[in-house]
């Protein structure tokens, strides 16, 4: 593992701006503005905004139950980390980076396709995406292998953005000690208004060389364009020519950057994955 | 090539060796070797040393395999050539000696005997030896008669003999192949055991072979110049209880000490007795106990355990003790009932190491390893498969030998194969593009997020943490409480960082107040008595300083990472480059500190260079070093006080030092000296005292008091290797009349005062270290070009410590350690070395001063010794200043044709194109010479002085010339407390 770049990746924070339109006598409070780090989670920041905002005077209680979030009026996805909120929304314009609007509403009943995502529960889902990639990585070799206290440190670290616990802790992940090459990479691609797209990837083509993360991004919509039924696996053909035209536009971003197309896969699955283990890249349009 | 081998056979008898160097990254080969023997007859026993292998083959034959070395294994054989004078010079009288002999002339030698020894072949043909100060250009040298005493190098009326030195070297050529060993009386052999390095001298080793007779021999003659030994001696059959008892099927020998172990038929065990250097042969066979007295099929040495294998497969170890005095296994300690049982089966043949660690072929005929073996625990916690690595064809092993390897504790690379992979790995992505583009973006996106924060009109920034992280890096104001030193106390003070300045305070003392643009240097240092752990902070131009206390390591650390930031700081506002003019030096205590020379000057805004005692400078962590050299592209090569070589790493930038990680590995050790001192009180004899005399007490360490047997180490990179002091020489006192005066051994024991020394090795290991070891012999001396070649390598030369000369190939900035060795091969011993951009001088102990070019592109393993020239003067005048310590007290450098030998205290310069040599220059304690990237010499003595400007007066007959320093750069005060510097 690469501990300048984990270390960058880490420190990477956002601009966000949360609104509360809650009606009222007194009209809506000030805005809450604050950094938050790429790898966390709204449902972490949730409880923090909100007692924030109750601290103004005369309004009643607002509960985390009883909200729910929007970004550009739609409902916002609790489950997936922050960076990737942000990247998708701000891939138009990474030169100028602008803040991350979240509007808190509490008007009811909750719009249906919006989700509340506790504390609790979004530990359980951070630790089953843990699981899932391990499995894809080493068929669930090491956290089967890991103790019981290990799971919920890695949730900790993540929780009190605590570098080092973080660091011990990946480092089990990403560098298992039998020295097993990744059998896929959990990777997920983002396309605008479209569900996340995964694939089964290897980290090496079958020539042995090592598959760029270019490579295993024009796999996976490939797959997913072709054949959406039948289960997509990378050994099959590479890119055609067609797919190698549309290639050259298209942009990869994670954590808020262009990703170079010729980076290896396994240097972005160790070094530029989530917490999760999860490897998130934003599609974005050529300029 | 990584000198640490696992040697191993497989099954079809093919040897194999498995790289084990301490940090792979700095060799990078640690897959297996299968060497096959040269007429692929199967191996069935093996065992190496650190410089050779031994094996022996099915028929019973021995082969010897001899490792590839830095220094050439050559042999120099001298012919003289005589001749007489007859009008013509001519051949010798038939009463007289031979046309061609040895020096004393009795011995006829053959001009045209070609033979050699196999492995070894002739390098250059017969030439008369040139040394300009002994023979003339032909190389004769003249006498009246042979037997005359005095030779002449010029021919005179009355000589009438001549004669002159033919040579010719031979060379071990037949590296990393298996030959047979000369074997006169033909003896087949069943078994071997190599070991005693600990005891042996410098690459001498104890062979035993057990011969197809059942008698065990030993191998004389084994040294570095002749790897494979000249000849067999016999090892008295085992007698016990006045019963010759026959029939030994296996020995084995401690890999560090004299000690040798057989196993008979039936399982009894006998090791030998008092094998010393002297006497390797040993004194008489004893018998040992076998565990539970059952019969035992295997059994292995290492310093302080043995184990053993007994016919039911149980696997046994026990402790051993050591007589420190004698170097050897008491034995007396080792009872029936006092072996463990480690395991029962699984394991069916087993080596151990040096130290301890332990390997072993398993009964599924695999390659394990003892995990978890250390001080503590002896007996290890389980056994582990070793990763392979390569493609050996026969997974399968029989035999194992581990008895070269000297790791203390197991390689994570042994067992783990992701460890080295992922580490690999980085390496070849650290300077890929893409990389370096991921991070030049990370840092903008992150530096647009929260300017894009900042720019949010309205920021009301709610929560408090976050606030801190915004300005956490201008958060000033330190509180830090410490001891300050006044004259020889220490004063409790409370020490405040401001921001601006340093606040000093505390009960009975002015409080002081150190501006941040006055701190110029620190120097963190150890006091044993009483223990504190100090930091020296040099404030001025004038080398003023503090010298503030802690009582733990850690505390000193922070405070010391605190004033450096301030420093760097100061160095950041002020330099454009970290190349630029720079000093390495070295502290006694052995912490590396870089100076920055060049700081831009806040009114001009351009470069300027800064005077010496006024630049700052900042600590360079994690090592402990003897020597350093810097060159050209930052590169920077130091050498340890055990003669091991580190390059520093490339990636190291002095000035984002602190925020840069590095895991090099840095390893040395050290032999701490005690002194007991005694003095004569009447009636009571020799007593220890209180208080100090002249500066000495009752025990002192490195020139200052310690407590008695002190078991304190500066730092926790710190760790002791022997459990305690032991006395040096048996114990013997030294007298003296003088506290401070010359001591020495006398048999009535007069004088007033007397002093023993008391010794204990301790290691230092770090392994966040910037400094990357350099595999090579051990090192005096390492040098640096201050330019680099078109193509960007580095020339950089070492000495070692038995006077060859090595040039690092492929020295560039990215691969800042080098790809491989060339020996410069040189006719004698060298003493001091100097080097300019691609010309290399060198001089020998007894003075004689030569030179040659070096090419970059010649990477050859050897360059010859004909291209020496030798420099053409009359050095008398200097001759007249050595003594037998200044042979090893003596310094070559210079510029272009100019060089400046330093001998003792003693500069002179020497100018090549004029023949001239100057008088003598004496310094206070001068100590060192060497000359900087711009070419002006820098010398340190009690100050550090760089010499811009000589005054060079010759002498009316131009022979000789005066010199002295017109213009200088000097700081006072800061070669105190300093063992070397390198300037660039």
């Amino acid at each position: 593992m690469d501990y300048e770049v984990s270390r960058k990746v880490w420190d990477s924070q956002i601009p966000v701006q949360f609104t509360l339109q809650a009606g009222g006598p007194l009209g809506d409070p000030l805005p809450y503005y604050t950094m938050l780090p790429r790898f966390t989670y709204l449902a972490l920041a949730l409880p923090k905004v909100l007692s924030s905002f109750n601290r103004r005077e005369n309004g009643e209680t607002i509960l985390p139950e009883k909200v729910h979030l929007e970004v550009n009026g739609a409902p916002v996805k609790m489950y997936i980390p922050v960076g990737v909120i942000y990247d998708q929304l701000n891939q138009k314009n990474l030169e100028s980076e602008g803040i991350l609007e979240i509007h808190v509403r509490t008007s009811q009943p909750a719009p249906v396709d919006f989700q509340m995502v506790s504390v609790d529960s979004m530990r359980a889902m951070f630790c089953q995406t843990v699981k899932e990639a391990d499995y894809l990585k080493t068929k669930a070799e090491v956290t089967s292998s890991l103790m019981k206290e290990d799971m919920p440190q890695l949730w900790q670290s993540v929780v009190n953005n605590n570098f080092d616990e973080y660091w011990g802790m990946i480092q089990k992940l990403m560098d298992p000690k039998d020295g097993k090459d990744f059998l896929h990479v959990p990777l997920r691609v983002y396309v605008k208004n479209q569900p996340f797209k995964q694939a089964l990837i290897t980290v090496k083509h079958p020539d042995g060389s090592l598959r760029t993360i270019g490579d295993a991004v024009s796999e996976i919509l490939q797959f997913s364009t072709s054949s959406e039924a039948s289960t997509p696996t990378s050994e099959s053909s590479g890119t055609s020519s067609s797919e190698a035209s549309s290639q050259e536009e298209r942009r990869l971003i994670s954590h808020g950057i262009d990703v170079p197309r010729h980076t290896p896969l396994i240097f972005a699955a160790k070094n530029l994955s989530y917490p999760d283990n999860f490897v998130h890249i934003v599609i974005a349009e050529a300029r | 090539m990584p000198s640490e081998y696992i040697w191993t056979v497989s099954a079809s008898g093919i040897p194999c060796r498995i790289p084990v160097p301490s940090d792979p990254r700095c060799t990078s080969d640690v897959d297996w070797q299968e060497i096959p023997s040269s007429d692929g007859s199967p191996i069935c026993t093996i065992v190496a040393s650190s410089a050779a292998a031994f094996a022996i083959d099915r028929s019973g034959k021995l082969l010897i395999l001899v490792m590839p070395t830095h220094v050439a294994i050559r042999k120099n054989i001298e012919i003289y050539n005589n001749q007489r004078w007859i009008g013509i010079w001519r051949g010798t009288f038939f009463i007289d000696r031979p046309r061609y002999s040895d020096e004393t002339g009795r011995i006829a030698k053959d001009l045209n005997l070609n033979e050699v020894d196999p492995g070894w072949s002739w390098e250059d043909k017969w030439s008369p030896y040139l040394d300009p100060r002994k023979f003339d250009k032909e190389g004769w040298q003249y006498s009246l008669s042979f037997l005359a005493p005095k030779w002449d190098k010029q021919c005179r009326m009355y000589h009438l003999v001549r004669r002159r030195v033919l040579k010719r070297h031979m060379r071990y050529t037949s590296h990393d192949k298996w030959i047979e060993m000369s074997n006169e009386e033909s003896r087949m052999f069943t078994e071997l055991a190599i070991g005693g390095m600990d005891v042996m001298g410098e690459g001498e080793t104890l062979l035993f072979a057990l011969g197809s007779d059942g008698d065990i021999y030993r191998r004389v003659g084994i040294d570095s110049s002749c790897p494979g030994g000249r000849g067999w001696e016999i090892v008295p059959r085992i007698v016990y209880k006045d019963s010759e008892s026959d029939d030994v099927t296996l020995i084995s020998a401690s890999a560090s000490l004299a000690t040798l172990v057989a196993i008979t038929w039936d399982g009894k065990m006998y090791h030998r007795k008092g094998i010393t250097r002297k006497n390797p042969i040993g004194l008489s066979w004893q018998s040992l106990p076998t565990p539970k007295n059952k019969a035992v099929i295997c059994a292995a040495i290492g310093t302080k355990t043995m184990w053993c294998i007994t016919a039911d497969g149980c696997v046994w170890f026990t402790r051993l003790e050591i007589d420190e005095k004698l170097k050897e296994h008491t034995m007396k300690n080792v009872t029936s009932e006092g072996y463990q049982l480690v395991t029962q089966g699984g394991v069916s043949r087993i080596s151990v190491s040096k130290y301890d660690q332990v390997f072993c072929i398993s009964t599924r005929e695999q390659i394990e390893i003892r995990t978890g073996i250390d001080a503590h625990e002896p007996s290890g916690k389980r056994f582990e498969k070793i990763v392979d690595r390569g493609e050996p064809r026969d997974q399968r092993w029989i035999s194992i030998h581990c008895g070269s390897t000297s790791f203390s504790q197991i390689p994570e690379y042994i067992t783990s194969s992701s460890s080295l992979q992922s580490k690999m790995e980085l390496l070849q992505f650290r300077k890929a593009d893409w990389r370096l583009k991921i991070l030049e973006q990370l840092q903008e996106t992150t530096s647009r997020s929260w300017s894009a924060m900042n720019n949010a009109s309205e920021v009301v920034l709610n929560s408090p943490e976050e606030n801190e992280t915004l300005n956490g890096n201008k958060s000033p104001v330190k509180h830090i409480r410490c001891q300050i030193k006044r004259g020889d106390a220490f004063r409790s003070v409370n020490v405040v960082l401001t921001g601006k300045t340093v606040e000093i305070s505390g009960e009975q003392m002015d409080p002081r107040s150190i501006e941040y643009s006055k701190i110029k240097y620190v120097q963190p240092s150890f006091q044993r008595l009483p223990q504190k752990y100090l930091l020296y902070v040099f404030t001025g131009s004038q080398s003023e300083f503090e010298c503030f206390a802690f009582t733990d390591e850690k505390a000193r650390c922070t405070f010391q990472a605190n004033v450096e930031n301030i420093i760097r700081e100061s160095i950041w506002s002020s330099t454009r480059s970290s190349f630029g003019e720079s000093m390495w030096s070295v502290s006694t205590e052995g912490d590396v500190r870089w100076h920055c020379l060049a700081e831009l000057s806040q009114e001009s805004k351009f470069e300027k260079r800064v005077n010496l005692g006024e630049s700052r400078g900042l600590i360079v962590g994690d090592g402990v070093f003897d020597s350093i050299d810097c060159g050209a592209n930052g590169s920077v090569w130091a050498v340890t006080e055990s003669g091991s070589l580190y390059a520093l790493s490339s990636r190291y930038q002095p000035l984002n030092a602190h925020d840069t990680v590095h895991d090099y590995r840095m390893t040395d050790e050290r032999t701490l000296k005690m002194y007991e001192y005694q003095k004569h009180a009447v009636f009571r004899g020799f007593i220890s005292f209180q208080g100090s005399q002249k500066g000495i007490s009752a025990w002192m360490c490195d020139g200052r008091p310690c407590p008695p047997s002190f078991s304190s180490l500066p730092s926790p990179n710190w760790s002791w290797v022997d459990p305690t002091w032991h006395l040096e020489e048996e114990g013997e006192w030294e007298y003296s009349k003088e506290i401070d005066g010359v001591y020495e051994t006398c048999e009535n024991r007069n004088g007033k005062v007397r002093r023993r020394l008391w010794t204990r090795k301790a290691r230092f290991d770090s392994s966040k270290s910037p400094w990357c070891h350099v595999e090579a012999p051990p090192i005096t001396l390492i040098r640096v070009a201050k330019t680099s070649s078109d193509e960007g390598t580095i020339n950089v030369v070492a000495l070692t410590r038995d006077g060859h000369i090595l040039k690092r190939n492929g020295v560039t900035r990215e691969h800042f350690t080098g790809t491989s060795w060339t020996e410069i091969l040189v006719d004698s011993s060298i003493s001091c070395i100097h080097l300019q951009t691609d010309k290399l001088w060198c001089a020998t102990s007894d003075g004689m001063i030569s030179s040659r070019t070096i090419n970059s592109s010649d990477t050859a393993s050897f360059l010859s010794s004909s291209d020496w020239r030798h420099l053409d003067m009359d050095l008398a005048a200097i001759a007249q200043y050595f003594s037998p310590k200044s042979s090893t007290d003596m310094e070559i450098t210079g510029v272009s044709d100019i060089l400046y030998m330093r001998v003792g205290f003693i500069l002179f310069r020497i100018d090549t194109n004029e023949g001239t040599i100057s008088d003598a220059y004496p310094m206070d304690n001068l100590q060192q010479v060497m000359v900087n990237a711009q070419g002006s010499i820098c010398v340190r003595g009690t100050n550090i002085t760089v010499v811009r400007e000589w005054r060079v007066v010759p002498y009316t007959d131009r022979k000789a010339t005066i010199i002295a320093m017109r213009s200088v750069d000097r700081a006072s005060n800061m070669g105190r407390g300093l063992k070397n510097i390198a300037f660039y």
